[in-house]
């Protein structure tokens, strides 16, 4: 099975186009346009560890594709190597066409990726709306950053397709009824929601999803994936998403790729990987 | 030279005492302790007060000072303070301390008198013999000294290295609840470390008042001083601390030697040693690109998960809106959103009758506090809400204050420009200071402003143009701050715009992305923001804010001091701004006006014996933080709010609890 059967390229209009990103070169290693995200050959060492090695991935338009493996496999790194936290040693990183192995979280953020973190990490003291507006703006007025400052735009009503955007986002994910609610002191499957939400409101081209189905139960595990699902069709949003859960991934992806001791072992379908012999072996400590 | 390495050798012993002292504390709870000077201060003043002031014996009045006193005190602040602030925000660590250091010293001027110490015995009967070691004299009080940190460093070595009891200091400095779990009572080593330490900080306290004299600012200075040698030490290493300290000490001593003997800037200089090298740690660092972060010390994640509550649950699904902290919303307008708008509106048509209802010499005093609040609005910024612990607005207001005034006095230029180039000299710093700072921890960040803080008082304020003639200070006369009630008029006009511009700056999309990157930089990078320009910002505007209220504090001064924006003695100003409520926009105000007129009205109505009890009230209430974070305006409107519900609706229990609703007034 190959992993952009079916994929659609969707270049979308935006704001990413800003001089500190045109100085990124074109990804020499980028030959296929449906692809949004992809890691070459990523090699990351922490001192004497090797926490990845020789790892190749691609991500493609409007897919959402499962990153699985046992823990200490390496999969948050590279989730720090693709978002820009973590400089890989060799490899390289490719976002839109554009080699983005060197460029700062910020810079990959404005070009449309975003992602959420494994420990629940939300500003405390902005609402839940908050949050959305937010991520909202940065990304699609991201002037206002400054021009609020000498302008009374604050004192008045949000812009109308703020309000639908988050009202839209809210809606999504069930989150209608706590848009005004402090993020201070939200239930753990609250929070992860909330994190999906931020980064969904970027509009992003890529979103990175670390486990956001941890500490949900079964019926909220169930309303992410439909949501999940529903943001890669409407929005075209690719998405990357680690996760344990196999038949959480059964139910939103079609393709994952396995990690073990920071190498690749599988990729394929999750019927596929979960009858791979390597995969079980990394799992179980068996063959089969 | 071999005579000023004696002299260094027992300053960095003084140091070090201390520098020992904050490690074994922060290691053992997680909290710096600023307040570990007025501790030894109140010991030293204790012992004073026994030997000299009723006669006692020097074994006597030890025994009860550092074996009796120190030690009880100890254990009381431990279990009323330290024990509850384990688990505090580094903030309300960092004010709950400094209002320790703020209480104690005005403590024992209402207990023990307030006379003038310069010189005090210690140990040793007088006269103090003194010796000569390879061809250098040295008294026995120096000697004392040394010993001391050769005893610290002996017995704090063997005791954490090569006991059981270390054993367990060192496993409570990751996890107090993990180290339960050995059947190790954390609390009762803990309070054992904290009524060790009290007494090391009393014999420190006295052993150093020969040399210093019994001087709370003194004693302030050295633990300030301390706290570079800590922060080379990286909070965990005794003997890096103790040789730092040694080394600060000898290249004071040294500079003594080298400088020229007489002048303020050799003064500044030496004085700055200390100060200098938390700089130079920081630019080191910054080169290095390695980033200190938070310290480690009290507490893992298991003893944040225990102490919780339970509270968070893992599913949403019985979850409430009304469960939770709300906030009006988000689709209404800004104004809309302001729910403390007819509070603030009362609140301004008070503010503005005062003049008729005061008299002159009042509506001054409210004026100066205005001032004042001024200086705490630009600390709402960047401490309420980029949550940055910055102790170095004082210099800050200072700045504006000295520049201004020279350049209307000494320049004869208008006020407005003249402010107006204060207030760019203070962005500059500011944003300097916070492109530095931005990556270290809070702890770092507090240590690190404070020595800026420091350094300007030693070596810019002191410069002559700033002095001005007689060292009083420059003279600062306009017209219309020459009437009291014309004066306050455009104060309450000039403090009503920086509250507006303030809430402006906290609604729009920088100051959402403020509070961002208080909470979580990665989550704020993932975003696209850049962490960096957020908080220079939030500096840069803090730092002009307070510029302006500085010039507005001299102009009502009608004379700009630096000594009226010593850094250390303005920690209180952040006490009183913290205790009152760091994030409020209208505790701001009241603060300021609290901090001018509470200490008034001491002076004018009670007698002179409690003149001091303003600085212990202000003190205490930064102390009782620990219990209220959010401050006393918050809890009280609250607790006035709870009142007339119930009131008006006979005790039907309809309204929310203190928890659930005490957000709604933090704006």
């Amino acid at each position: 099975m190959s992993l952009t059967d079916g994929a659609q390229s969707q270049p979308r209009d935006g704001n990413f186009e800003t001089s500190e990103l045109r100085n990124l070169a074109p990804s020499p290693n980028t030959g296929d346009s449906d692809t949004v995200l992809e890691a070459r050959n990523v090699g990351v060492q922490f001192g004497g560890l090797v926490a990845l090695s020789d790892v190749s991935l691609v991500i493609p338009y409007g897919k959402l594709v499962g990153l699985m493996g046992p823990n200490g496999a390496g999969k948050t790194t590279l989730f720090n190597v693709l978002s820009g936290f973590i400089r890989p040693n060799s490899g390289s990183v490719s976002l839109l066409g554009r080699d983005v192995t060197s460029a700062s979280p910020q810079i990959r953020a404005r070009m449309g990726l975003t992602r959420t973190f494994q420990l629940p990490d939300l500003f405390k003291s902005l609402t839940v709306a908050e949050h959305l507006s937010l991520g909202y703006r940065l990304h699609h007025k991201p002037k206002r950053l400054w021009t609020d400052l000498v302008t009374p735009r604050a004192w008045g009503k949000p812009d109308k397709a703020e309000v639908e955007q988050v009202e839209k986002i809210l809606s999504l994910l069930g989150l209608e009824e706590m848009a005004n609610v402090l993020a201070d002191g939200l239930p753990t499957g609250l929070t992860r929601l909330v994190q999906v939400g931020l980064g969904l409101a970027a509009s992003p081209r890529v979103l990175l999803l670390d486990e956001p189905a941890a500490g949900l139960d079964t019926n909220e595990t169930r309303e992410l994936s439909v949501a999940l699902s529903r943001a890669v069709e409407q929005e075209g949003t690719s998405m990357l998403v680690i996760e344990h859960d196999l038949d959480f991934l059964l139910g939103i992806t079609g393709f994952v790729y396995v990690l073990d001791a920071g190498r690749l072992i599988a990729s394929g379908s999750p019927s596929e990987v979960a009858q791979d012999r390597q995969v079980q072996s990394a799992y179980f400590g068996t063959n089969g | 030279m071999l005579q000023y390495i004696v002299i260094g050798v027992v300053i960095g012993g003084i140091y070090a005492i201390f520098a020992a002292g904050l490690i074994t504390t922060f290691q053992a709870s997680g909290i710096l302790n600023f307040g570990y000077g007025a501790i030894a201060f109140f010991i030293a003043r204790t012992y004073y007060f026994l030997l000299v002031q009723h006669q006692w014996p020097i074994w006597a009045a030890a025994l009860i000072s550092i074996l009796v006193i120190a030690p009880a005190m100890g254990f009381i602040l431990w279990a009323a303070l330290f024990r509850i602030l384990q688990q505090a925000t580094t903030l309300v660590k960092v004010v709950a301390t400094i209002g320790l250091s703020v209480m104690l010293p005005a403590l024992a001027g209402i207990i023990y008198g307030n006379p003038v110490i310069s010189f005090s015995p210690g140990l040793v009967p007088y006269p103090v013999p003194s010796y000569t070691v390879l061809g250098v004299g040295i008294s026995l009080d120096q000697i004392n000294v040394v010993a001391c940190v050769v005893l610290i460093l002996v017995v704090g070595f063997v005791v954490v290295n090569m006991t059981e009891w270390g054993l367990v200091i060192r496993a409570l400095v990751d996890s107090p609840a993990q180290t339960s779990l050995t059947g190790t009572n954390p609390k009762v080593a803990a309070a054992a470390v904290w009524t060790i330490a009290t007494c090391f900080a009393g014999l420190a306290g006295v052993l150093i008042a020969p040399i210093l004299g019994v001087n709370s600012d003194n004693y302030e200075f050295l633990i300030v001083a301390a706290f570079s040698a800590v922060l080379l030490a990286r909070f965990i290493n005794i003997g890096v601390a103790i040789l730092a300290s040694i080394a600060l000490g000898v290249v004071s001593s040294l500079l003594n030697l080298w400088l020229p003997p007489t002048g303020t800037v050799s003064t500044g200089v030496i004085a700055s040693v200390p100060f200098a090298f938390i700089f130079i740690f920081v630019l080191y660092e910054a080169v290095r690109r390695k980033v200190p972060s938070n310290p480690g010390g009290g507490g893992g994640a298991l003893d944040r998960a225990i102490t919780t509550g339970g509270a968070v649950s893992a599913s949403h699904d019985k979850a409430q809106p009304s469960d939770f902290n709300t906030r009006p919303d988000f689709r209404l307008s800004g104004w809309r959103r302001q729910k403390r708008l007819p509070t603030a509106i009362t609140a301004l048509v008070i503010l503005l009758l005062l003049p008729v209802l005061l008299s002159p010499f009042w509506t001054g005093r409210v004026a100066l506090g205005l001032a004042f609040g001024i200086v705490f609005l630009s600390l709402r910024i960047v401490m309420g809400e980029g949550g940055t612990i910055w102790l170095c607005q004082a210099s800050f207001a200072g700045v504006g204050a000295m520049v201004s005034a020279y350049l209307i006095t000494d320049h004869q230029w208008p006020l407005i420009p003249a402010i107006v180039v204060a207030a760019l000299l203070t962005a500059l710093g500011g944003s300097i200071l916070a492109y530095l700072t931005t990556r270290l921890g809070d702890l770092y960040v507090a240590l690190v402003t404070l020595a800026f803080g420091i350094l300007v008082d030693r070596l810019i304020f002191t410069i002559p143009v700033f002095q001005g003639s007689l060292n009083a200070g420059i003279p600062l006369v306009e017209s219309f701050a020459t009437n009291d009630t014309t004066f306050f008029y455009i104060l309450a006009g000039l403090t009503l715009a920086v509250v507006l511009f303030v809430e402006h700056f906290r609604q729009s999309t920088a100051g959402l992305a403020l509070s961002a990157t208080r909470w979580s930089e990665p989550s704020s990078r993932a975003l696209g923001l850049s962490v960096v320009q957020i908080k220079v910002l939030a500096a840069c505007l803090s730092a002009v804010i307070a510029a302006v209220g500085g010039a507005f504090i001299a102009l009502s001064y009608q004379y700009a001091v630096p000594a009226t924006f010593d850094t250390i003695g303005a920690l209180v100003w952040i006490a009183v701004f913290v205790t009152v409520g760091v994030r409020s926009t209208l505790a701001a105000v009241v603060a300021g006006i609290l901090s001018v007129v509470t200490p008034a009205i001491f002076q004018t109505f009670f007698p002179t014996s409690i003149s001091d009890l303003p600085p212990v009230l202000f003190g205490l209430g930064a102390v009782l933080l620990a219990n209220n974070p959010e401050g006393v305006l918050i809890m009280h409107a609250e607790q006035g709010r709870r009142l007339i519900a119930h009131t008006l609706h006979a005790g039907r229990r309809i309204f929310p609890t203190v928890e659930a609703r005490s957000s709604d007034v933090v704006d």
